[in-house]
């Protein structure tokens, strides 16, 4: 199997995953498509070191985050979309009106924050983990988890008070 | 609920059809690594030849690579600040103004000479880098589809381009500096490929991308509005919140929040942009004939984009001899929209045989409530080939 051909298996094969990570990053599908396109790019360019890395799924998440922090400071953070086609993403699960309402609070999340949560919450990564792909400090992914925390539990407040979050305040225990 | 299991509710949405397309990561991707070994190896030629180098050294290298954009990074007093530059009067590619024919770009790899070059009011021309130029790589199919858009704010204060080295469409304010690049990644292939164009608001502040990104995007706070399908954005007004769409089937129409709303009847003829009313749109028509035969435009036509009728047509008055605009884009005050004509030089038998022609084209300001046009400027280069841009058009 020549290196391209191992590429495309694995991107094809990840794609989904990149996906999920790349649309709680942003809460957008389309923009979750661009930063996935942009990073399977740049994934493809570094090939050769990255088949190499003991952990090629943290590899590519490292790019992925990075992409999408990079085009965050470019300024540009939200798309509309004008068309009568249905919903892009209906929630699977029952609780559709929950699904918005963590959407949209998410979106409130500073990026870096939210960065941090997904990267904490949703790709289970330690303190340590989390401060390497974002390279910086454990003391500010620590203070970056506070914080984001903080916002979304301010987003969600009265609207899900009957909700327990109970993890929500000890998120330095984890 | 903890707060994962917070997210795990998000992540279990069911996952829409995806636009991410790997090959084009991987054609991409060979851009980019091919870019990168360029550099390495003019670099490293440069340190070796010390003084003696030239491009010729590199052509060899680079001439085989049909999917390369030339962009040569390196600054010189030719090549455009990176701020405080003033606003432009046109810009231009002339194929390093030699004899170039289609499928043969190649020749002119490695030369800066085949980028855009901006050229400012107060008559200063820069090579711009960033931007990429002519593509050395058209096929029989695309031969015609020679350079990377490239388009001027009609103030001449903003330019939008295609930006090879980030495989993005960018807005550069030339006074500050600032660069915005959209979000979607484009690239070169489908550059050559598919020929997208890029428009720009008045002002600026919004980018239309057609073709296959079909959208407009609010450079400054990244708000990107997809067009709906079966429509292709033409351009857009102040503000952003009126776009002009068209489809296959000549049909134009206002898409303003959320709705087309097409106008009566198919339209042959080439939109201008909106006027700064935000609703009048012009045409240029020939007039009625009652055969076949070509008459050439006479007439401008204004439209009221909001309802798709017909304001009134006007007759052209105080034209110039054998006046033949081709082109109709922005608006310079309420009524005055601006059209352009061909430059024609002396024919190629006057001319000594090594002499280019002076190529370019007029611009028109025609007056949509009595018809009065007067000219505005001439933007000439010499060349065998190649074309001017001119702010607005």
């Amino acid at each position: 199997m020549s290196p391209d051909d191992e590429y495309t298996a694995y991107v094809s094969g990840r794609l989904p995953w990149l996906r999920r990570v790349a649309y709680l990053l942003c809460q957008d599908w389309h923009r979750a498509d661009d930063l996935v396109q942009s990073a399977i790019t740049r994934l493809y360019v570094k090939w050769r070191r990255a088949r190499a890395a003991d952990d090629l799924d943290a590899y590519v998440r490292v790019i992925l985050v990075r992409v999408f922090l990079a085009e965050q400071r470019g300024g540009w953070f939200s798309r509309v979309r004008v068309t009568h086609a249905p919903p892009a993403a209906p929630a699977a699960h029952e609780n559709h009106d929950l699904a918005l309402d963590l959407r949209r609070a998410l979106t409130a999340v500073p990026p870096r924050q939210r960065a941090t949560l997904v990267l904490r919450f949703h790709c289970d990564l330690s303190v340590e983990q989390t401060a390497q792909v974002l390279g910086c400090s454990t003391g500010t992914v620590k203070s970056q988890t506070a914080r984001g925390l903080a916002a979304l539990r301010a987003e969600l407040g009265p609207s899900y008070s009957h909700v327990p979050y109970p993890h929500l305040t000890h998120t330095e225990e984890r | 609920m903890d707060t994962k299991d917070l997210f795990d509710t998000l992540a279990a949405e069911e996952q829409p059809p995806t636009a991410v397309d790997v090959r084009r990561a991987v054609a991409a991707g060979r851009a980019t690594r091919r870019r990168r070994r360029t550099a390495l190896a003019a670099g490293g030629l440069a340190v070796c030849l010390a003084g003696t180098f030239t491009w010729h050294g590199l052509e060899g290298q680079v001439r085989g690579d049909r999917t390369a954009t030339v962009v040569h990074d390196a600054p010189d007093k030719d090549t455009l600040p990176a701020s405080g530059v003033s606003p432009l009067s046109h810009a231009y590619y002339d194929w390093c103004g030699e004899k170039w024919s289609p499928g043969k770009g190649s020749a002119f790899a490695g030369r800066d000479c085949v980028q855009w070059r901006v050229v400012t009011r107060d008559g200063r021309t820069y090579r711009m880098p960033e931007a990429a130029g002519v593509y050395l790589d058209q096929t029989a199919a695309n031969y015609m589809n020679t350079a990377a858009p490239l388009e001027i704010t009609p103030d001449g204060r903003r330019v939008a381009y295609y930006s090879a080295k980030d495989e993005k469409f960018a807005v550069r304010d030339l006074a500050s500096g600032q660069i915005w690049l959209s979000p979607q990644t484009v690239s070169h292939e489908e550059m050559v490929k598919n020929a997208p164009i890029v428009v720009l608001s008045p002002d600026g502040r919004f980018l239309v991308l057609n073709g296959r990104l079909r959208a407009v995007v609010d450079m400054e706070t990244g708000r990107v509005t997809d067009v709906p399908q079966g429509w292709q954005p033409m351009s857009v007004a102040e503000g952003g919140s009126r776009v002009i769409v068209t489809n296959d089937r000549s049909r134009y129409g206002l898409l303003e929040d959320g709705e087309v709303r097409p106008f009566s009847g198919a339209l042959e003829e080439s939109l201008s942009r909106l006027a700064p009313d935000g609703r009048t749109v012009a045409y240029l028509d020939g007039g009625a004939s009652s055969t076949d035969e070509y008459r050439p435009d006479d007439t401008v036509v204004t439209l009221d984009a909001t309802t798709g009728k017909a304001l009134r047509r006007v007759k052209f008055r105080d034209a110039p001899k054998g006046f033949r605009p081709w082109r109709i884009g922005s608006w310079r005050g309420p009524t005055e929209v601006v059209v352009t004509a061909v430059v024609t030089d002396r024919p190629r038998w006057e001319r000594k045989p090594t002499e280019p022609a002076r190529t370019g084209e007029t611009a028109y300001a025609i007056d949509v409530t009595t018809g009065k046009v007067r000219k505005l400027g001439t933007y000439t280069f010499r060349g065998w080939s190649g074309s001017v841009v001119i702010p607005g058009t």
